[in-house]
């Protein structure tokens, strides 16, 4: 499994969603279940996929999976 | 996509706050949207007014709605990702105040950036702020004279010298705090409420340091969110008592069990707070513990609650 698989499938996970329907424009405004909790469980959840750490100041960013991708591209997680 | 009431004509500032919410995080807008809509009139109403406020302060940038409601993001997210931490830990990040002090209150990138302004939308955004700040004004500044002499503790955001100026006369008003950057936020905050009639100074001291008792009899004593700030509030308390006369009415506000970057002293439960107030010589006239999580009740043990409680001197 390639990252981008990677995220979609920890995305799936937490918010109880099937991956084959996630990309990169999937939002808070698509997934309903994107709440306080949920995205709480996100970061927590690509924090230990990922073996990496977000600070509030990148979280304030993540609209949609696409924003997420590319802060993990910024750690250096391979997107390739 | 939930999308705000009807009455855009009427709250142009509060519909533009929540605009660029819905854009930035929209999580948090359908939350604010969502929590508590027997309120929700009554919230935009006072998100208009504080919002205009706002405005006002930073008149000169052109994009200060996204950064107000930038602050806020970033205050919700800390609030949920510490908050995550403090129910597995059991524990909050800091112990001390001199570590709230150095990384929190004198420091440019929290309180002199993202703490105050977001704090400020709190006042609409979160009920439970809402509510506190209902029974502030309905239950305190309403049994105050004409022409009080208060205190504050912990001046914040200036939002309640704001009220207090707008619903009195000749004010006379003292404000302690240890972070210059709320000083100055309070300043700019309620300047437009001042006017001639009214004295208002501050003090740049810690409540539990080397601040001057105000000389003149007090009508009202202010502490908005600071017993949890600090490491002895049963003594504060005290030494607030020897302030007070039979006359003197004290708001306070604090938390349960709920995190922030600079909360120190915790409470498990709402009954902790009663005791510590009343053995330290005040007798509560009446209280609001508000859980944060709906299904939550008050008599829990370690849930997040916001308390607000009206005393006066046993």
């Amino acid at each position: 499994m390639n990252n981008l698989e990677t995220l979609f499938e920890t995305v799936g996970e937490v918010f109880k969603v099937d991956p084959s329907t996630l990309d990169e424009s999937s939002s808070q405004d698509s997934i309903e279940r994107w709440d306080s909790f949920g995205m709480i469980n996100l970061i927590n959840e690509l924090e230990m996929v990922f073996e990496l750490n977000f600070n509030v100041l990148e979280i304030v960013e993540f609209r949609t999976i696409g924003i997420i991708k590319d802060a993990l591209k910024a750690k250096g997680v391979d997107f390739s | 996509m939930t999308s705000a009431p009807t009455g855009q004509h009427q709250t142009p500032v509060a519909h533009a706050i929540l605009t660029s919410l819905q854009q930035q995080m929209p999580f948090l807008h359908k939350a604010a949207l969502e929590s508590d809509p027997h309120s929700f009139d009554e919230r935009l109403a006072v998100l208009e007014t504080t919002g205009r406020r706002l405005q006002f302060i930073f008149d000169d940038d052109r994009l200060w709605i996204d950064g107000v409601v930038k602050s806020y993001i970033h205050l919700s997210i800390e609030f949920l990702r510490l908050q995550q931490q403090l129910e597995k830990t059991g524990r909050y990040l800091l112990s001390s105040e001199h570590e709230a002090a150095e990384q929190v209150y004198h420091n440019e990138d929290v309180f002199g950036a993202y703490y105050l302004p977001g704090l400020l939308l709190t006042e609409a955004l979160w009920p439970n702020h809402f509510k506190l700040n209902h029974a502030f004004k309905t239950a305190f500044l309403s049994q105050l004279p004409a022409s009080p002499s208060v205190l504050e503790v912990g001046v914040g955001t200036g939002y309640h010298l704001s009220q207090l100026l707008t619903t009195h006369e000749r004010v006379n008003y003292e404000g302690i705090d240890i972070s210059q950057f709320a000083i100055d936020f309070c300043k700019t905050f309620a300047a437009p409420d001042l006017d001639a009639r009214s004295s208002v100074d501050f003090q740049l001291a810690s409540i539990t340091g080397d601040y001057r008792p105000p000389a003149a009899k007090l009508d009202g004593i202010i502490m908005g969110e600071v017993l949890e700030h600090i490491e002895t509030p049963g003594q504060v308390l005290e030494d607030l008592r020897e302030l007070a006369d039979g006359q003197t009415k004290m708001f306070i506000t604090t938390v349960v069990f709920a995190a922030n970057i600079d909360h120190i002293f915790m409470f498990e439960k709402v009954n902790d707070i009663r005791k510590l107030v009343m053995a330290s010589g005040w007798r509560i006239e009446n209280d609001w513990p508000l859980p944060i999580y709906p299904t939550d009740t008050p008599d829990m043990v370690k849930r997040p609650m916001n308390y607000g409680a009206l005393l006066s001197k046993a």
